[in-house]
């Protein structure tokens, strides 16, 4: 066997008979193993995204493209998000938040909304993720309270609050980032 | 339960009888009625046979039994062993017993009464079971006959396109011009599309037939058909859209999922029948009984009220051989109604058609009163 880099697998099979056997083989090659049975579950072990059957290539493509931007994010020192052409910038260092060019006033949560959201452009996160982030853990079923906000962000930063494209619903799961949208 | 009232046969026509049946009396009077026509044949054969007497009265009790069930035929019962003590005994015109033989005939005649009518009664039940349930099953087999025809002509039809298009390509793909390719390779992806938009909308159904359980959820109305509007928005091309669902309506309590799959198939309704560019609305509002009112209205074609209820079967079109599979109304509907809602058609403003979904109220506020 050649020496490979010890590193982190990844493995995701709905059987698991063959979930065992990679397991067992990979580990003996000397990788720290986690083992997934779907999407969802593989999301929750640290995976950067998924999609599922049937999907066509454009969405394949927009999901890399999305994985690929927040990973440039995340290695960015004082990153400035731009969003919507220019329309919307939020500068995390300064935490300022300009639309259309001019500066918008946001309180702390409404803030700290905004600010996990365009952390993670192009990705779902769960109502549970975002109450926990912005209000800390036990809030996760306020539901009524992070519909209220995310309202409240919107007519701070949309064009039309009513038609959102920026902050977007993800039906029964939470809320998508859009920085581009059509 | 024993007891069997008429009105659960469908059946079309029925006499008097059994609109009396409905009034719940209807089976006491039968048995009265038999009784009094047992005490009338007992008393003219009386004169030559005197032991015809019980026999007749248990022949009441068998027709009470059949026609009205177990309390009727009990009823008809008591009435025979009155009639029997009071006409034929000794002392005759008199409920006084004479005698430990006479009394012990009464008694056998109330037992062997008593379970008489209830065998018949259970009789009669059993067989209304057994049609019933064929009946249902004759039904059953009938509608997965034609869900059988129907699927398997609605997924070949892509099928066959595919295939005989990608047959073309690897044959006389290298020679054709390339608009002719791409022409084909375009087929290729609409039929492709049309299958997967099938297959998704008979999962879909199959799992809300198969009684899925709504998840309730608060929810705001507008940013849920915002979203919903959007992800269908491609089949919408170039129509004039007025999206009226204000974001101030009250959260309410909702299976998002579900209503997808209704309003989903609403659009995606108007998209087939509904010409490119023509003006289609979208608005909600809560109605006076706090029901969320959401109307999709279109300026097609419209559909003729003889048709309103119809188009909602499963596999029914408007016309012979009109566009989709004539799954996505039934699904639009029972979706709709998986969550205690409703689904129909009207006329709309704007000369087309108007798709009506109401969901139930169910305001956070009633979900912490229970709590």
């Amino acid at each position: 066997m050649p020496a490979l880099d010890r590193g982190r697998i990844l493995i995701v099979d709905d059987d698991p008979a063959v979930r065992t056997a990679l397991r067992a083989l990979m580990a003996g090659w000397g990788f720290e193993i986690q083992a997934a049975a779907s999407g969802a579950a593989a999301l929750e072990a640290g995976a950067d995204d998924y999609v599922t059957k049937p999907f066509g290539s454009g969405e394949l493509r927009a999901r890399i493209r999305a994985a690929l931007r927040r990973e440039q994010l995340r290695r960015s020192e004082a990153p400035v998000v731009t969003a919507a052409d220019g329309a919307l910038v939020v500068d995390l260092a300064a935490r300022r938040v300009l639309v259309d060019g001019s500066e918008v006033h946001l309180t702390r949560t409404e803030y700290e909304l905004l600010r996990v959201l365009v952390l993670n452009p192009d990705r779902v996160l769960t109502h549970a993720l975002l109450l926990r982030s912005v209000l800390g853990p036990g809030y996760e079923d306020a539901l009524e309270s992070l519909r209220t906000y995310i309202k409240q962000v919107r007519h701070k930063i949309e064009p039309d609050p009513a038609r959102p494209r920026l902050i977007v619903n993800e039906l029964g799961v939470g809320y998508r980032f859009v920085p581009d949208p059509r | 339960m024993i007891e069997w009232r008429e009105h659960h046969v469908s059946s079309g026509h029925r006499g008097p009888l059994v609109h009396l049946h409905r009034l719940g009396v209807g089976p006491y009077l039968v048995a009265a009625a038999a009784s009094a026509c047992a005490l009338a044949l007992s008393l003219l054969a009386s004169g030559a046979v005197t032991t015809i007497a019980p026999l007749l009265f248990l022949g009441a009790v068998a027709v009470s039994g059949w026609y009205g069930g177990l309390r009727p035929a009990l009823l008809a019962t008591g009435l025979g062993f009155l009639a029997l003590d009071y006409f034929f005994e000794t002392p005759a015109y008199s409920l006084e017993v004479s005698d430990v033989r006479t009394l012990l005939d009464s008694l056998a005649y109330l037992a062997i009464a008593a379970l008489f009518g209830l065998l018949n009664a259970q009789l009669r039940a059993a067989r209304r079971r057994a049609e019933q349930a064929l009946a249902a099953a004759q039904a059953a087999v009938r509608a997965r006959d034609d869900a059988l025809a129907a699927v398997s002509h609605d997924m070949r039809t892509p099928l066959t396109a595919i295939r005989a298009t990608v047959a073309a390509l690897q044959e006389a793909g290298s020679t054709l011009p390339s608009d002719a390719r791409r022409d084909l390779l375009a087929t290729i992806a609409a039929e492709s599309e049309r299958l997967e938009h099938f297959i998704g909308d008979a999962l879909a159904l199959a799992r809300i037939e198969a009684g899925v359980q709504p998840v309730l959820a608060l929810n705001a109305p507008g940013e849920i058909v915002s979203a919903i509007l959007d992800r269908h928005l491609p089949l919408l091309d170039g129509r004039t859209i007025t999206f009226d669902v204000p974001d101030t309506l009250p959260l309410l309590e909702f299976d998002a999922w579900l209503l997808e799959q209704a309003l989903g198939n609403l659009l995606d309704n108007v998209a087939a029948h509904t010409p490119p560019g023509s003006p289609l609305s979208i608005s909600g509002r809560i109605d006076d009984g706090g029901r969320l009112r959401l109307e999709v209205a279109d300026a097609g074609p419209g559909i003729p009220a003889a048709d309103r209820e119809r188009i909602f079967g499963r596999f029914e079109r408007l016309r012979e051989g009109g566009p989709g599979a004539g799954l996505g109304l039934a699904l639009a509907r029972a979706a709709s109604q998986a969550q205690g809602g409703a689904l129909w058609v009207e006329a709309s403003a704007l000369g087309g058609a108007c798709f009506v979904l109401c969901l139930p109220a169910r305001p956070p506020a009633a979900r912490s009163a229970t709590a």
